[in-house]
């Protein structure tokens, strides 16, 4: 053992000085993520982190700029025919894959019919059909279209023609997400089910590739001189080298970043306090909107959640400020279903926060005037089961603990359940077979796929509705907004009342808070770009002067 | 060994008694029973004492401590978040005061009225109160595992040392499969199944919890049953339950209390990785572990958060050992002279 | 004793083949999918399931999987790193948490020793006093604690060591996470060397020894680390699969790829496949470790090996 020992020590101090001496002259900016890559495969990842990923090695026809606005990338042009319903896009001549093949638009074909064929059976075959393309719901074998029924055709090598089922406002936002990149047919082909497993598996479109990842420590990119833009996006400002650490500790990671080997660094409510001064702290709100899922037609125990009185009660009686002061993570309080930032007015741009105003109200007094009416209608107290995640970090937990906190004060028993994230979906899922979910609050978050209140309002429709709200005002307000002759104004004006219905008529879900993203950026770099709708783009990160 | 080269006695090597002048007078000591004895040995080990006091102390603050003051477990003071710990009397001369990083926070916070013995956690929540309920839950567990591991493994591992063969055979391939699953998949696999709480815990626990002690034991037994005192026994006729429980017991126990006052620190450990890992007691109900685990995340920021729980943790553990081992030694009276 | 020892690997095996049939019957019991996205309907989530093959019978499932083990294949993953092979993942993992927790059964096992022997030579004296006060503060203060306090101070404060792990640098980062981790195996073994030797010093045939009025520390080495050494084997096997299983929240703070995180992972994440194979990579240690710990006890107790054979 003490020879053992013996030996690991020397091997240290060899490999550490080995290691300490080592010059690099390399500019390497470091960015912190708390979890690895899921997969690099643009049609096969579902979260955030992966996307960015890709999003740093990929790209599409559009990208988004500072402002959220599409902008063309890979697209030289495009036009759009009067009906807004067929978009013909222009592909540069000089866009090519990283191997030197010149990316084309059967690309795109070969992409997007990839991602809609049911025996692919991505994860992400509704993006399409959100996206209004033509037939893309055909990963249903019950929708009565086949993936040759999808609306995008290759008209020749360098231009690709998509139809749409009616014109959107945002359809070429969603062209900026990872989903509806290209993949080169043959070279995906080739590699069968190794595509995408390793960076040898992989060819790039986007500004940088990948030039290695190691699984749940780092990935790092470098640049690609095949992109298009490469003789501008290359700069004496641009890092020789982008790397992803995975540090799942907040406080590991501050120290870290402390030391200078991390450029980002996100903190937790604990540590915003003490660096909420320090330079180079920011607060990015992100999209993400935590509300209470009311189980409403539950079948089995108590059915307490079917009394509308008890839902507003329970409403009012949430202060979310003091909820967003606890949280300290940069977090808001929500004053509706919509986040922040998400969507603006199509004439006057006005934020769609600002345009409905808060539907939400902390209100004591109120709060126990509801429950004492729900409690004559019902006959006795209310106890409320409450599930949230346990594995999806500080906030979560805390807002719970907060929300019960609220609602006993009003009179509410509340038991709170704390599930892993997966089994608290698999719950929440049961609310759809026959009201068997037994609970009857679910804290649940939603991101947005893109930017407009159709993401949110989509949810609450009695076809698609979780919790089994099921209102016929609600219904036709979404469904005419979302029908093809309504115009974009109409249109907004119908999520605005729609919003209402949901949340002050019928208080079927409680919006509590938008989560908010405090962090730390070295302010030596700069160029990160925050989206509430899309994801995070890290490709145009630069020195500062 | 010149020692032993001497074996001639001389005239002088001895005296009569009486020559000595004195009077010798047989005492004669009072038969006590073994279990006074046991006692009468262990009042002698200051360090158990300490022990024992220190735990029967914390066990009646955990009963008595979260009823102390106006705060419950889960009664949340908002704008009081992550006040530092301010005590009457002792402020006045400048430690615990309520200051944070030089100021007095509890001014800044509008909170100059109130007194946390312990501080405050990140919710504005009683950390005095939250420490003592943790305390309270944490024993409640480690108290359950232990008894188990004593009942359970002890007479599992007796009985499958003791009888070989066969029975021996079955018996630890059963142990071996049920701890060949790691406690934690275990652990988390139930703690899914199960509704969350304590019961869930302690059951959890249970499973693979009295297989340490089991080892034990029937190490133990394998060493003492070749001895010949057994064999012994075995010889005049003694049955083979009363070879276990007369002889062998009381031989090994000392492993046993060691490996039971272990087994303490272990599922108080247990419960806080689970806690670690969110999946512990469930919120806001809280153990010493969930409240460490809650702590570390303001280590750097308001470490008085973890420090508390840690605090109280380590002297539990530490009065837990030294009870045992003065518990060990009373047993084992050879033990003290040494 | 080969005899012996061909039996016992036999029996590992079936106990195995056991417990990978209750890992199966577990995950099976457990809630939720790996397939939870909200936007999902259920015809998506029933054609992932047939994509994977996990619309088969928990018996199918685990039969192929038994055959494709057996070829090397332990399936893909399905939420954590999406389509890899998990005997490429289980691989990369392994060696870096069977080094840290070497490293960590190494410190943990040689100061042990030490502080035990030392503490039951110079019984009741204050170098057993104060080795018991170290070993109580070993069992009582959490792991992760200690890996917080040597990142803070060792680490950050005096730059000595890197907080993150570093594949560079392996071993070398690798030192706090093990110190970390080395403390509790310590103070248990410390703690239980103690005792034992104790015990061992105040049996009948050492008084002998000394009653002889041999004073020498090698009588110590020779008649009593044999006999103290027994239980102190048959605890390091449970004490290092547990320093396995506890090193899952070390890798988290220190930034290690290892195994337990994975497992973490995949439990909270219902990848199946990659559950099932890191626990069963568990088990195989810790049977591994027993088979060891039981011939070691044949090596060192004559009387055990004797009437092991004798079966």
């Amino acid at each position: 053992m003490k020879k053992l020992l013996v030996i690991l020590m020397v091997l240290a101090l060899l490999t550490g000085c080995n290691g300490g001496d080592k010059p690099t002259k390399e500019k390497v900016v470091t960015i912190q993520v708390p979890s690895d890559v899921i997969s690099m495969d643009t049609q096969i990842a579902t979260d955030g982190g992966s996307f960015s990923a890709q999003d740093m090695c990929m790209a599409g026809l559009m990208s988004l700029d500072e402002n959220n606005l599409p902008v063309c990338d890979l697209a030289e042009s495009y036009t759009v025919d009067e009906t807004g319903t067929v978009y013909t896009f222009k592909i540069r001549e000089n866009a090519n894959w990283s191997n030197g093949t010149p990316i084309t638009a059967y690309d795109f074909v070969y992409a997007w019919k990839r991602v809609v064929n049911p025996d692919f059976a991505s994860e992400y075959n509704w993006f399409l059909e959100t996206a209004n393309i033509v037939g893309a719901s055909c990963y249903d074998p019950d929708s009565g279209y086949t993936v040759d029924d999808l609306g995008i055709v290759a008209l020749d090598a360098k231009t690709v023609q998509i139809t749409l089922t009616k014109p959107s406002g945002f359809f070429l936002s969603m062209l900026a997400f990872p989903t509806l990149f290209p993949l080169n047919e043959e070279f995906v082909e080739a590699q069968g089910d190794q595509y995408a497993l390793t960076v040898d598996n992989m060819i790039y479109s986007g500004p940088w590739v990948m030039s290695a990842w190691e699984a749940n420590y780092s990935y790092e990119f470098t640049i690609n001189d095949k992109y298009w833009d490469y003789a501008n996006f290359k700069t004496d400002k641009t890092p020789d080298k982008i790397v992803f650490r995975v540090v799942n500790d907040t406080q590991t990671a501050l120290l870290e970043y402390e030391s200078g080997s991390l450029d980002t660094v996100n903190l937790s409510g604990e540590q915003v306090e003490a660096n909420k001064d320090v330079d180079g702290f920011i607060n990015r709100l992100s999209g993400y909107l935590f509300y209470l899922l009311i189980n409403i037609n539950k079948t089995v125990g108590p059915t307490d959640m079917v009394n509308v009185n008890a839902r507003k009660a329970m409403s009012y009686a949430i202060d979310r400020e003091a909820i967003a002061t606890v949280l300290n993570d940069g977090s808001v309080a929500a004053e509706g279903i919509i986040p922040f930032n998400l969507a603006n007015n199509p004439e006057t741009g006005v934020d769609f926060r600002v345009d409905n105003g808060p539907v939400v109200e902390y209100n004591e007094a109120k709060a126990k005037e509801y429950y004492d009416l729900a409690v004559a209608e019902l006959g006795h107290d209310i106890t409320i089961n409450l599930i949230y995640s346990t594995d999806q970090g500080d906030p979560e937990i805390k807002a719970a603990e907060q929300i019960q906190y609220f609602l006993e004060k009003v009179g509410f028993t509340v038991v709170l359940n704390g599930k892993p994230k997966n089994t608290r979906l698999m719950m929440q899922r049961a609310t759809l077979e026959g009201g068997k979910a037994e609970f009857d609050v679910s804290l649940t978050r939603w991101g947005p796929d893109y930017g407009d209140p159709q993401t949110y309002m989509d949810l609450f429709t009695s076809w698609q509705s979780t919790g089994g709200y099921n209102s016929t005002v609600y219904d036709d307000l979404v469904l005419h907004a979302e029908a093809a002759t309504t115009d974009a104004i109409t249109r907004w004006n119908d999520f605005l009342a729609a919003e209402k219905v949901l949340i002050v008529d019928d208080a079927a879900v409680v919006p509590v808070f938008q989560a908010g993203g405090a962090m730390l950026i070295n302010p030596k770099i700069k160029g990160i770009r925050f989206h509430v709708a899309a994801v995070d783009s890290y490709r145009y990160i630069v020195f500062a002067d | 060994m010149t020692v032993y080269h001497e074996h001639d006695f001389h005239e002088d090597d001895f005296l009569y008694a009486h020559e000595s002048g004195k009077k010798i007078i047989d005492k004669s000591y009072k038969a006590t029973s073994y279990l006074k004895d046991v006692w009468s040995n262990f009042k002698k080990n200051k360090g158990a004492i300490i022990g024992f006091v220190i735990i029967v102390v914390i066990i009646l603050m955990a009963a008595i401590g979260p009823s102390m003051n106006e705060h419950t477990y889960k009664s949340i003071i908002h704008g009081h978040e992550c006040l530092t710990p301010r005590v009457p009397f002792l402020e006045k001369f400048g430690i615990f005061d309520g200051s944070y990083m030089g100021k007095d926070y509890y001014a800044i916070k509008g909170a100059s009225d109130y007194y946390y013995w312990f501080g405050a956690d990140t919710q504005g929540r009683d950390i005095w109160t939250r420490v003592w309920l943790g305390t309270r839950v944490s024993l409640i567990i480690a108290f359950s595992a232990v008894v188990i591991d004593i009942c359970f493994g002890m007479v599992y591992g007796l009985v499958s040392g003791f009888f070989g063969g066969i029975v021996d055979i079955l018996m630890q391939r059963f142990a071996e499969i049920l701890n060949g699953v790691p406690t934690l998949v275990v652990v988390t696999l139930l703690g899914l199944v199960l509704p969350a709480g304590m019961v869930s815990i302690i059951f959890a626990l249970m499973i693979t919890g009295w297989i340490p002690m089991e080892r034990i034991a029937r190490a133990q037994v394998m060493k003492v049953k070749e001895q010949e005192y057994v064999l012994a026994s075995r010889t005049l006729g003694a049955s083979r339950l009363a070879i276990i429980f007369q002889e062998i017991l009381p031989n090994i126990f000392g492993q046993v209390i060691i490996t039971s006052m272990l087994s303490i620190p272990s599922a108080i450990f247990l419960e806080a990785y689970l806690s670690f890992l969110g999946l512990g007691v469930p919120a806001p109900l809280a153990s010493l572990g969930s409240l460490v685990a809650d702590g570390y995340k303001s280590m750097t920021t308001f470490p008085h958060i973890l420090a508390v729980p840690v605090i109280i943790m380590s002297l539990l553990m530490l009065s837990f050992n030294l009870f045992a081992d003065g518990l060990r030694d009373a047993f084992d009276p050879k033990q003290l002279n040494r | 004793m080969k005899k012996y020892i061909t039996k016992r690997i036999l029996i590992s095996i079936a106990t195995l083949f056991f417990i990978l049939l209750v890992l199966f019957i577990l995950m099976d019991l457990m809630p939720g999918s790996p397939f939870n996205d909200e936007k999902l309907s259920e015809a998506q989530i029933a054609a992932l399931y047939v994509k994977y093959g996990l619309d088969k019978p928990v018996v199918i499932r685990f039969f192929l999987y038994v055959k494709n083990m057996l070829s090397g294949d332990l399936g893909v993953s399905y939420a954590i790193n999406k389509n890899f092979a998990i005997s490429q993942m289980v691989k990369e993992r392994l060696g870096i948490s069977i080094l840290v927790g070497a490293m960590a059964m190494g410190f943990g096992t040689i100061f042990g020793l030490i502080l035990g022997i030392t503490s039951a030579l110079k019984h009741n004296s204050w170098i057993d006093n104060l080795s018991s006060i170290i070993s109580v503060i070993g069992v009582s203060v959490p792991s992760y604690v200690c890996a917080m306090l040597l990142a803070y101070f060792i680490a950050f404060k005096l730059k000595l060591f890197p907080v993150l792990y570093n594949k560079s640098l392996p071993v070398f980062s690798l030192i706090l996470p093990a110190l970390a981790l080395s403390v509790s195996p310590m103070a248990n073994i410390a703690r239980f060397t103690r005792s034992e030797m104790i015990d061992v010093l105040s049996s009948d045939y050492i008084s002998l020894v000394q009653s002889m009025g041999i004073k020498d520390n090698k009588m110590i080495a020779t008649h009593a680390m044999r006999n103290t050494l027994i239980p102190v084997i048959t605890v390091m096997g449970p004490i290092l699969v547990n320093l396995l299983t506890g090193s899952s929240v070390i890798e988290k703070i220190f930034g290690i790829p290892g195994i337990g995180s994975l497992m973490i992972n995949g439990i909270q994440m219902n990848d199946y496949n990659v559950t099932i194979a890191c626990a069963f990579v568990y088990s195989v240690m810790y049977i591994i470790m027993m088979l060891i710990v039981d011939i070691l006890y044949g090596v060192i107790d004559p009387r055990i090996r004797i009437s092991k054979e004798e079966k």
